[in-house]
């Protein structure tokens, strides 16, 4: 039976809940004329829930089910200031549409705690179900703009994609369940045979095509696009963080214990995966002119990048270095998408309608001498950019670097040669930006001044990247220390 | 006595301001130049590099003093392995000793010179581009900085990518110049090239010795034996030289791409797109000898690497030669000096890869001089000229621009290396050094690097001397030249500066037995605590032969005279000389100015055909064909294949995600056996 | 009840059951997929009671084939989609493709359940998959997954809510 102990350690998960209810109540009893109080209390949910994380016992909840260690704590960290800083952007970005409704940020914050929920899983029963809950609002966020036809658009491919994969990831999880007798992770320690491979390997693609990795990968530049922009960021940064929590702990309680002959075979699959992920995603971003979609590929490279470490983390020489990697990876990724995307929000073209001939909403162009309009706002975008790419000092940097040092550790020499020259592909891609912002002439008309909250989201997310890139050591100690209590 | 020069401790707790100062004031300029107006921002501009001067001159006293100045700085980041323990872990230190000294003075001093040129020089810009140019600048002597100052390999690849981006910036300021951005491509995806060599050194000397920091690295090169066979790493079975030839092998091919060597090289003539401040700072005085300062910074892993030393020597040897070759049929003014400085830095690479490290940071410190005063003395020319180049629209601006004239003069005779001035005995004791070195992997590369070198400095010699008498000399051949007017004094002082430096540098370069002691050049005395032990590695002792020397002076004088005969002696009326010195091939033409066309038909041609077909091929084929434009249109069409598959129709993702299920759960089947 | 009985019912449920699997996929009517969807429920549903879930079964008859498919055809009838704008079924090279990884998956599960091999059921108590039974289950080990359904569905509504709505 569940005690007070148990749901004191599902207290973060239970503050979002609670915050989605306040807010669609809200909506029903509180005047349409005071806007503007939702994001606050989305925020504001959004940090009682990482306040509530010091707080949680380190324990196993629900006979297993669940944990509350520092891993989950670590996620739930990143997925509240995901939350928090999304709901900055989109209170300025929905109020100048004049469609800021409370439901939009239930929406986000049930999204957060279904990945709060999916971080501190560890039975494949409830991760579906968290993975549901999760996407399910990111899908109704993707297509919370009704006016035009992208965002629906967009939000029916990820629905009917999504409900695919979820399916396979369930007739997976069917076969783990037929195989070892339980859906606990920790059953397949000692376990083998076709059956659980089979049921292990339809896990792996339903949960590759939550992180986007090649080749599940295909709706993510459709879905990124046609999203409306504050629900792009909290998606890339949440989503990512969430299912690559999962998936590291999956992997890591597949290569625990006794040796296990299927987590080989699966380790050469991530390793094909994270190549193809890596090459294919920076290859379609290398073209790309619309800058919202370059940074929906750019996030599929992530992904790859990402795999490294979690393959890194599935060798026993270099377990705690990898995961540790994926987690300072996450964090850093999750600061620098939603800045980015901010600043994409800032610059993107606003129509009556999003999706009338928008195709160059988001172009390169746009960005155009904004060095000499917006200094700060090219500055910040720079910042970003550069942390993508993975060039010092920003947190990109440490991120890629404690990923490869990882992969190194686990001698795995053909990831660390494939991501460092991907990573120079990709400079070419992120510089475009910055140097149409700083070496092109202004073409556009005057860009619209950023609203206060998306500046102060801006202003945060730049701070954190080069804070961390100047002394990441807090972060990576923390990622090393939430190891220890895992 | 204030606690920076009283106390070492207060000293080098001030050193990261030198790097802080021009950032901070590109911060400054970048973010408010706009609302600043054109004076404040020159003025933020210059008192930043006037600051990091000054600190500079501080810290410079102390190592002149003979205490290192070594700021240990908090950890950056560290790579923490199961145990705890942290393998690898980079500080934020920096690192003044008399190498890295010398460099911090040449480009905070250099660097402030220029700013003040810009002053003048970008005063036709508009606001936001004068700030815009300001801020760059900044930012890139606050790169270059960290580039020189830190204290592990690291570091200096941060202020490494610093420069280059810096610079990628600057080429393309004027961006609205397609061939300007070309340019800046160009030097970006070069570069990018030599940064993977850079960082395949990197991981390797990570992986050898756990370390980047230079002073430890320093310590364990020098106490271990290159016959060791390593046990583990990725270098595990290879024996110590293998795998420090391997590494340094790399840095090298980063140094060749930031110091323009073949086949890294032909970034740097594009380069001269950007304005000319730019030109002199980057492109001639510091970004390009970044490599030289790479290979002498790390000259403790260079010489357990004889191969990778003779690669150096003999690769700086070639492109010295070829880029001289080249300069001789260009007539735009910044190409003769962009192709001369991939020369000059050609020479240095002979100095650094044959051990004589100090004459090639020697010679390094002289370029900076006459080369930044060279490519000042030619933006001053381009200003009088309404931004035309071509040195046969000019002549007669003695005249007319007399202080730009005159230091002209100086960096010419300097650079030709005609006695007394300082490129006689930089490029002298690099050139002596080489024919003294033995290469223990290849014997004979001093030699050969000593007579491709001399051709080259004679090469050097002729070119820049035609250069200057087509440009200075004689009556003007056009309507510009004869309305040229001197540039305003925020240009000439500069010059003039930078022409004095090009001259009183030749006081390092005196024997001291003239002064008294044994034997040895100044500059090779005040560099030995940072190169002694390199000497004593490769077996180095002090040669005392004069005949160098004199065959030195030679090589700079003879074809300087040739060149100023055959050019100015013409244009300004001394026929006779000419025809006395060329009667059988002068006596075909009558007319002034058919000589120059004869000239070139009959000795130039050859040469130029020689050089175009080398340019062509090497530098239009193989690198911008293959790499500058053949890698990024490959990478293009692979995309648009693979797009065929992104075109936004849902059946078809499903297909895809239906197919990678199909195969994973075959690969992992398979695999396993079942 | 014989081992071979029950296979027997076995084959009497899972035949039907795979065909109206295939006829929702395969139906161009949307009318027609549903019909067989509901007649796929119907056959599921006996395989439950095989398994000795009777709870599950009823359930499955009640909500599925009873609440959802009702929906289900309320929805496709006033959409009335006519033939046009369903379109003509083309085989193209792409859905060849799309059957040979599905087929290939299907042959690779089935493979690796054969190479599992046999298994003898377990033994289950006289009140397995009662009301009871699975209540306690459902209330005691999957509390936690059970609860957090309870945010899904919400979540479920309100998406549904903010997605359909064009002003809230």
């Amino acid at each position: 039976m569940p005690s007070g102990q148990d749901i004191a350690a599902l207290l973060p998960f239970l503050l979002l809940v609670l915050g989605a209810l306040v807010l669609m109540l809200s909506e029903v009893f509180l005047r349409s004329g005071g806007r503007g109080y939702q994001s606050g209390l989305t925020i504001a949910f959004a940090a009682a829930a990482a306040l509530a994380v010091p707080f949680a016992p380190q324990q196993v909840l629900f006979g297993g089910q669940a944990v509350s260690d520092g891993f989950a704590g670590f996620v739930t960290m990143v997925v509240c200031a995901g939350l928090a800083l999304s709901a900055l952007l989109g209170r300025g970005w929905l109020e100048t549409r004049n469609m800021e409704r409370g439901e939009y940020y239930a929406l986000a914050l049930f999204g957060a705690s279904g990945m709060v929920l999916l971080g501190m899983a560890t039975d494949l029963l409830l991760a579906f179900i968290a993975i549901e809950v999760m996407s399910l609002a990111v899908y109704s966020l993707a297509a919370y703009p009704r006016r035009g036809q992208r965002p629906p658009e967009a939000a029916f491919k990820y629905f009917i994609l999504g409900s695919f994969a979820s399916a396979i990831l369930l007739y997976g999880s069917a076969l783990y369940y037929g195989a070892t007798g339980s859906t606990l992770l920790s059953a397949m320690r000692g376990g083998g045979g076709a059956l659980l491979a089979a049921g292990l390997s339809l896990i792996l693609v339903g949960l590759a095509f939550k992180v986007a990795a090649v080749p599940f990968h295909a709706w993510t530049p459709d879905v990124y696009e046609g999203a409306p922009t504050p629900a792009t960021a909290f998606m890339a940064a949440g989503v990512k963080a969430a299912a690559f929590a999962f998936l590291t702990r999956g992997v890591l309680a597949m290569v625990a214990g006794t040796p296990f002959a299927v987590g080989n075979e699966l380790g050469g699959v991530l390793g094909l995966l994270a190549v193809l992920t890596m090459v294919v995603g920076n290859l379609f971003a290398l073209p790309q002119r619309n800058v919202k979609r370059m940074l929906a590929y750019s996030s599929i490279a992530q992904a790859g990048y990402l795999l490294v470490g979690v393959i890194a983390a599935s060798r026993p020489e270099s377990r705690a270095q990898g995961t540790s990697a994926v987690l300072v990876y996450l964090a850093a990724y999750a600061v620098t998408v939603i800045g980015a995307f901010s600043v994409l929000a800032v610059m993107e073209k606003r129509e009556p309608t999003p999706d009338a001939g928008s195709a160059d909403a988001w172009d390169v162009s746009r960005f155009a001498g904004l060095a000499s309009r917006r200094p700060w706002l090219a500055f910040a975008m720079a910042i970003f950019m550069l942390s993508l790419a993975g060039v010092p000092p920003t947190a990109g940097f440490v991120a890629k670097l404690s990923v490869f040092q990882a992969a190194a550790g686990a001698k795995a020499w053909g990831l660390v040669v494939v991501g460092v020259l991907t990573s120079i592909m990709g400079v070419y891609y992120y510089l475009r930006v910055v140097v149409a912002m700083y070496m092109q002439p202004a073409e556009m008309e005057e860009p619209a001044a950023a609203p206060p909250t998306v500046a102060i989201a801006i202003a945060v997310a730049a701070l954190l990247v080069v804070v961390v890139g100047f002394s990441p050591e807090p972060l990576t100690a923390w990622a090393r220390a939430a190891l220890l209590r895992m | 006595m204030p606690p920076l020069l009283d106390n070492p401790a207060a000293a080098q707790s001030y050193l990261w301001a030198i790097i802080l100062l021009p950032l901070g004031g590109a911060l400054v300029n970048g973010l408010f130049g706009r609302r600043l107006g054109r004076g404040n921002v020159g003025l933020i501009g210059l008192a930043m590099a006037g600051g990091a001067f000054l600190l500079s001159c501080i810290a410079f006293a102390w190592v002149a003093g003979g205490t290192n100045l070594h700021f240990v700085g908090d950890w950056w980041f560290r790579v923490v392995d199961p145990s705890g323990r942290a393998p690898i872990s980079v500080p934020w230190g920096l690192l003044v000793d008399r190498l890295s000294g010398t460099l911090l003075l040449i480009v905070t001093g250099v660097g402030f010179l220029i700013h003040l040129y810009s002053v003048g020089y970008m005063s036709h810009e508009d606001d936001a581009g004068y700030a815009r140019f300001f801020t760059y600048l900044n930012l890139f002597i606050a790169a270059m900085l960290t580039l020189v100052m830190g204290d592990n390999l690291v570091l200096t690849f941060v202020g490494w990518e610093g420069v280059g981006l810096a610079s990628y910036l600057l080429i393309g300021f004027w961006y609205t110049k397609e061939e300007n951005a070309a340019a800046g491509r160009k030097a970006f995806v070069t570069n990018r090239i030599g940064d993977f060599g850079f960082l395949l050194g990197l991981f390797a000397i990570f992986s050898i010795f756990g370390t980047s920091d230079f002073g430890q690295l320093s310590a364990r090169a020098l106490s271990l034996q290159p016959d060791w066979v390593l046990t583990s790493g990725v270098f595990a079975g290879w024996t110590m030289r293998g795998a420090l030839t391997f590494a340094t092998l790399g840095l090298f091919v980063g140094a060749a791409g930031k110091s323009a060597q073949i086949p890294l090289y032909v970034w740097l003539p594009d380069a001269m797109a950007g304005p000319t401040p730019v030109s002199a700072l980057i492109h001639a005085a510091t970004m390009v000898t970044a490599g030289v300062y790479l290979v002498a910074r790390t000259n403790f892993l260079f010489v357990l690497a004889p191969t990778s030393m003779a690669v150096v020597t003999i690769v700086g040897a070639c492109t010295a030669l070829l880029a001289a070759v080249i300069a001789f049929a260009q007539y735009d003014l910044k190409r003769v000096l962009a192709y001369s400085t991939v020369s000059q830095l050609g020479i240095m690479f002979i100095g650094v890869g044959s051990g004589a490290y100090a004459a090639g940071v020697y010679h390094l410190m002289t370029h900076a001089f006459f080369k930044a005063c060279l490519f000042l003395g030619a933006g001053s020319v381009m200003h009088a000229m309404h931004d035309d180049l071509d040195i046969r629209n000019m002549g007669g601006l003695w005249k007319k621009m007399p202080s730009t004239a005159k230091t002209f003069l100086v960096g010419t005779l300097a650079i030709t290396g005609i006695v007394p001035l300082s490129g006689f005995f930089s490029k002298d004791a690099i050139l002596a050094g080489a024919l003294f070195s033995h290469n223990a992997a290849w014997p004979a590369v001093g030699k050969i690097a000593y007579v491709i070198g001399t051709v080259a400095a004679a090469g050097t010699s002729f070119y820049m001397m035609r250069a200057f008498a087509l440009a200075f000399v004689g009556a003007p051949r056009t309507r510009t030249a004869e309305h040229a007017h001197e540039s305003d004094w925020t240009m000439t002082l500069p010059l003039w500066v930078l022409a004095f430096l090009s001259v009183v540098a030749l006081v390092l370069g005196l024997p001291a037995w003239l002064v008294g002691h044994h034997y040895a050049e100044l500059f090779q005395q005040f560099t030995n605590p940072v190169f002694g032990r390199a000497y004593k590695v490769l077996g180095i002792e002090e040669h005392s032969a004069i005949w160098p020397y004199a065959v030195a002076w030679v090589v700079a004088l003879v074809p300087g005279w040739l060149s100023w005969q055959m050019y100015a002696g013409s244009m300004r009326g001394f026929p006779d000389r000419f025809v006395a010195a060329f009667p059988g091939f002068f006596r075909l033409v009558a007319d002034k100015f058919r000589i120059d066309e004869l000239y070139e038909f009959i000795l130039l041609r050859p040469v130029r055909k020689v050089s175009q077909g080398l340019f062509l091929a090497v530098d239009r084929f193989t690198i911008e064909g293959i790499f500058v434009n053949g890698v990024p249109k490959a990478v293009y069409a692979v995309g648009d294949v693979l797009r065929g598959w992104q075109n936004g129709n849902l059946q078809r993702y499903a297909t895809v995600i239906a197919v990678g299920a199909a195969f994973i759960l075959w690969a992992v089947l398979a695999a396993g056996g079942y | 009840m014989g081992a071979s009985a029950e296979t027997v019912l076995f084959w009497i449920f899972a035949v039907p059951l795979i065909a109206s699997a295939a006829g929702v996929v395969a139906a161009r009517n949307p009318v027609h997929a549903a019909m067989s969807l509901v007649s796929a429920f119907f056959w599921l549903a006996g395989i439950y009671v095989l398994l000795t879930a009777h709870l599950l079964a009823f359930v499955q008859v009640i909500v599925y084939a009873g609440a959802i498919m009702v929906l289900f055809l309320f929805v496709v009838m006033l959409l009335s989609l006519t033939d046009a704008e369903l379109g003509l079924e083309k085989l193209s090279a792409l859905k060849w493709v799309g059957v040979v990884g599905a087929a290939g998956m299907l042959v690779l599960v089935v493979s690796a359940l054969a190479q599992s091999g046999p298994r003898a059921m377990r033994a289950v108590g006289a009140d397995f998959g009662t009301v009871r039974a699975v209540g306690r289950i459902l209330f005691t080990q999957y509390l936690l997954p059970f609860e957090a359904t309870s945010v899904l569905l919400l979540v479920a509504i309100v998406g549904a809510v903010v997605v359909a709505k064009e002003k809230i």
